[in-house]
């Protein structure tokens, strides 16, 4: 496997308050200040000889991406994640360090950059294709594809002002799709255009990824980066807090993550120890299969004060935030210490798919903590994709055609 | 594709190196490798000024007329500039569509970082692309008037007055090639400023007019007077202007200005290096 990032010692530093100087005139103003006070040979006042401070957006962050794999990069808002980008894709210089590229790259956060409102569907394809770094030559053999994909051939040749947002993505999003770069970077762009169009350019990343080209990811949504990347890079103020296979980056980011969150909250109530699930089938603790067997859940949790006339809710969500099934028993009288909450299914009707289980434990008092079960439950399929889609699995549902006759 | 595939890490050469040491940005071959964006960045300008206008390409043409016509009433008939042989509205146009060519490149190029920044902070590619399709596009809108110029002298020709033309005009490609280039130079110097000091650009409209007095579009080198010669003589814009109408019609024969060269020269230089120092970081303070 052949490497086709490698970035050494990349570190970026910008001065704060550099940017409220901004017109000339402030700037003239403090070099006359500092020339008279060279001139008067006087002392430099504080103000005066105060240093810029310096803030730094990444710091010593050094990785290796290979070719067929996919990074990601994790990390709270402000850690340096999209100064990372930048640096890769040429955009600014770092000030340390050195970013070595093979192939070429193309940024997925650019998507519909430099189209021209007067201008037609046709025309800006070429121009936001000849700027992402194609040739003339390769967009006139990729055109048709590329509308085919925008699925925009009656609207072609009609300004794009006059397109609809939903449009304006779609044609963005089809040209950045046939770059055939070596390289992709993914930031989160994909909260764009209608379901159907998402999930047609998610396939086509994953085809890009399989043709043997490489990525970098970010992304917020852990079952995501779990689902799509071998290597997490997470970042945490700049500098790399881990760097490896992504479930070991990913179980202790979402550990950390969990505990700062309950620091946060204010004295919690309770806190997570561990989950598992059992079915006949199952043969690892976080991951079922979807089939329509009796399924035990195991949620270990230990209480940190004793409760009295609390309640504890347990309820499983999807990716998208959904509550998809809960359900609640009263605390009457718990001490301190840990508890088991065991919650039996007769079957778990659920699609293929990482769902997050939770556990919310409230106090008489008021006081309550929701306690996140990590890692995700996993749902898996044996079935090929002929099998139901949606949100639910439900037992013994059956389709079939019947003929409508005509009178 | 293949070649990534195929050999090892330590054989391939990277595609590109983005370094903290690197002097430049973008490697100077990348503007060859983005011929193909510079030819529909200048076709989408050039196109771009005619869309939803009712004159389209003609304004080209009619502008630089109009302005003349207007400068030949106020300086030819009332102000009796004294223009030699040539009739006010030929020496007057002549030395204006050029003077045009300078104002315009240095006025759009010294925008690049600002109008485009949007861009500049998403795609990467040689930031020089966009001045020299600016300089291609007011080029080519120059080449225009000139004809319109010849047109004119032609209708002179034809009612009477005799207009010649000196052989002298094979030079006028070279003299276009140095006035780009200072406009390419001090536009990129302008744009690079503009970078840290936004009302910068305020500035340049004005100085520009300013300028324009001082260069020989409006009167012959003639009737500078002595005191103010070193206006002309370190000018470059008044070098190239009086060089652009003496290869033209042959009069006022003008020897070059060395100092004024030397100053082309230094601008151009400073200009496109401060361009290229701003390209690398211009994006941290926009």
């Amino acid at each position: 496997m052949s490497v086709v990032i490698e970035a050494q010692n990349i570190s970026k530093r910008f001065f704060l308050g550099e940017r409220n100087r901004t017109t000339f005139l402030e700037e003239w103003t403090a070099f006359t200040q500092h020339a008279v006070s060279l001139l008067l040979r006087r002392k430099k006042t504080a103000s005066q000889h105060s240093p810029r401070r310096e803030f730094w957006a990444v710091r010593d962050v050094s990785f290796e991406v290979y070719q067929g794999q996919t990074l990601a990069i994790i990390g709270e808002n402000g850690a340096g994640k999209s100064t990372l980008l930048k640096i890769l894709s040429r955009i600014t210089q770092p000030t340390t360090g050195e970013v070595k590229v093979y192939g070429r790259l193309a940024s997925l956060l650019e998507v519909g950059t430099g189209f021209h409102g007067d201008f037609s569907g046709r025309d800006n394809i070429y121009l936001n294709g000849t700027m992402l770094g194609l040739s003339r030559k390769e967009i006139r053999s990729r055109f048709d594809r590329i509308v085919e994909f925008s699925e925009l051939a009656e609207f072609i040749d009609v300004p794009v002002k006059h397109y609809s947002t939903g449009m304006y993505i779609r044609l963005a999003f089809s040209v950045a799709a046939h770059l055939n770069p070596e390289i992709v970077i993914l930031d989160e762009v994909l909260s764009v255009g209608d379901t159907a169009f998402q999930k047609k350019c998610l396939d086509r990343m994953a085809e890009i990824i399989q043709e043997g080209h490489a990525a970098i990811l970010v992304s917020h949504a852990m079952p995501v980066v779990r689902r799509s990347s071998q290597m997490c890079l997470w970042l945490s103020h700049g500098r790399v807090v881990m760097f490896g296979p992504t479930d070991e980056v990913v179980d202790r980011y979402e550990r950390e993550s969990a505990e700062k969150l309950e620091a946060t909250r204010g004295p919690s109530i309770a806190r997570f120890v561990s989950w598992k699930a059992e079915s006949r089938s199952s043969t690892n603790a976080h991951t079922l299969p979807a089939s329509h067997e009796e399924v035990t859940f195991h949620f270990e949790v230990e209480l940190t004060t004793s409760i009295s006339q609390g309640q504890l809710g347990i309820s499983f969500t999807n990716a998208q935030g959904l509550v998809l099934f809960s359900r609640h028993l009263p605390l009457q009288e718990s001490q301190a210490g840990k508890i088991m909450v065991v919650l039996t299914l007769p079957s778990l009707p659920l699609s293929p798919g990482f769902y997050s289980i939770s556990c919310t434990i409230s106090n008489g008092n008021g006081s309550s903590t929701v306690i996140q079960g990590i890692p995700e439950l996993r749902v898996t399929t044996e079935r090929a994709s002929d099998g139901p889609l949606g949100v639910l699995s439900l037992p013994g549902s059956s389709v079939r055609l019947e003929r409508v006759r005509s009178e | 594709m293949s070649s990534v595939a195929s050999s090892p890490s330590s054989l391939r050469k990277p595609t590109y190196v983005v370094s903290a040491k690197a002097w430049l940005l973008s490697r100077p071959a990348d503007l060859w490798t983005y011929r193909d964006l510079f030819f529909l960045l200048t076709k989408r300008d050039l196109l771009a000024t005619y869309k939803q206008t009712v004159l389209g390409p003609i304004w080209f043409f009619v502008q630089p007329f109009f302005a003349s016509l207007v400068f030949s009433v106020v300086f030819g008939m009332i102000v009796r500039v004294s223009t030699g042989s040539l009739p006010f509205l030929v020496f007057f146009m002549t030395g204006f569509i050029t003077w045009n060519l300078f104002f315009n490149c240095v006025n759009q190029v010294s925008q690049t970082f600002l109008i485009n920044r949007h861009i500049f902070q998403k795609i990467y590619f040689p930031r020089m692309i966009v001045p020299l399709s600016q300089i291609t596009v007011n080029f080519l809108n120059f080449v225009a008037q000139f004809g319109v110029l010849l047109l004119i002298i032609g209708v002179y020709n034809l009612t009477g007055t005799h207009i010649a033309l000196s052989p002298r005009m094979i030079f006028i490609p070279l003299i276009l090639l140095c006035l780009t280039i200072f406009a390419l130079g001090l536009g990129c110097l302008i744009a690079s400023w503009t970078v840290r000091y936004r009302d910068l650009n305020m500035l340049v409209g004005y100085s520009l007019q300013l300028w324009m007095y001082a260069s020989c579009v409006l009167f012959p080198e003639s009737i500078v007077p002595a005191n103010l010669r070193w206006l002309v003589d370190l000018n470059p814009m008044a070098m190239l202007i009086l060089a652009f109408r003496s290869c033209l019609f042959g009069v006022e024969h003008y020897v070059l200005s060395v100092p004024a060269l030397l100053v082309l020269l230094v601008v151009a230089a400073i200009g496109l290096w401060c361009f290229v120092r701003a390209e690398r970081n211009f994006t941290d303070t926009v």
